[in-house]
């Protein structure tokens, strides 16, 4: 019994840490392309090497 | 405006037109993906929890599946930084300090997951969030020292200045970077020794793949968030130019306007 408890509080720290590493990496690259397209519509096409 | 999905790049790996993305980033992103399911499954479902020897994790061994490769990758991320600033410094060339940024900025983040991470599993493991342990000390000051070249590279208008001292301060800053993993082996610390470049690795079958597969990942991750990002930084800067060729340009016609006030602008929108 104590150790199905210490394992639930167990992961409950493995939930926390998965979320927050795979959520900041997903809202980072969210924000990472929604910002180059911002920026890259600022800029004719020639200069968008990587696109041509 | 061109469809998304229309153009030479149309299909499964169809680009935005005004994205970062290109047909390259798109296979690699799927790779990513497809890698980061399997990973899941390792880590959270497949790998057995640590049983071995009085130290052993139990089901907390998973945190270090994640915690290993940011912590990893934050530091692949400052080489490049460092690598990229002593190439500025030596080509002067906008690429190198383009690339130095992004991944600064990369780094930083897989420096605040490391943090993160690490203070999960310090919770479990001491019982305290924080302790001023040399390893955790000096990954906080590298985070510091980072975010410091983030707000130094905004601080500076002129590009080549801020090339220039960033470039510097890139350098300088990685001096830190072997200390925080040196740490651990240098001073009497709370966190471990390091648990795969020791002579005895203390984990090994599905558990040490499931580690390696999660480093190889966090490698990729980083891959994929530098082609964007870089891509995004070199956008700026050409946005930024052609903002400062505008500005010159009006500032040459308000010069030629006034006319008889005198003078002359010169290459640096300078009256003589």
């Amino acid at each position: 019994m104590i150790a199905v408890l210490l394992a639930a509080g167990a992961w409950s720290y493995i939930t926390a840490a998965y979320v927050v590493v795979f959520g900041t990496l997903i809202a980072y690259a969210a924000w990472v392309i929604v910002r180059g397209r911002r920026i890259g519509r600022q800029l004719p096409p020639e200069d968008r090497r990587w696109s041509q | 405006m061109t469809s998304p999905t229309s153009g030479p790049s149309a299909g499964r790996f169809a680009v935005h037109p005004d994205g970062t993305a290109s047909h390259g980033s798109r296979v690699l992103g799927s790779v990513v993906l497809a890698s980061t399911a399997l990973f899941l499954v390792l880590a959270l479902v497949s790998s057995p929890p640590d049983t071995g020897g009085a130290d052993a994790m139990g089901e907390l061994v998973r945190i270090m599946y994640v915690h290993v490769p940011v912590a990893n990758a934050c530091y692949l991320a400052f080489f490049v930084t460092a690598f990229a600033s002593g190439m500025y410094l030596w080509k002067r060339t906008e690429g190198w300090d383009c690339l130095a940024a992004a991944s600064a900025e990369v780094g930083v983040v897989f420096t605040a997951l490391t943090l993160a991470t690490g203070s999960i599993w310090g919770h479990t493991t001491w019982g305290t969030w924080w302790e001023w342990d040399p390893r955790l000390t000096s990954t906080a000051l590298m985070f510091v020292m980072y975010l410091g070249y983030l707000a130094l590279r905004r601080a500076i208008i002129d590009p080549v200045s801020r090339a220039k001292q960033a470039a510097i301060l890139g350098l300088i800053s990685f001096v830190n970077v072997p200390i925080v993993h040196y740490s651990v082996e240098w001073w009497r610390s709370l966190h471990q020794q390091p648990t795969l470049t020791r002579a005895d690795p203390t984990i090994d079958g599905l558990k040490l793949f499931t580690l390696l597969f999660g480093i190889v990942l966090g490698v990729l991750v980083y891959a994929w968030l530098m082609l964007h990002r870089f891509r995004m930084q070199w956008a700026e800067a050409q946005v930024e130019a052609k903002g400062l060729d505008v500005a010159l340009a009006e500032r040459r016609a308000e010069a030629r306007a006034d006319g008889g006030l005198g003078g002359s602008l010169d290459a640096g929108g300078v009256r003589s």
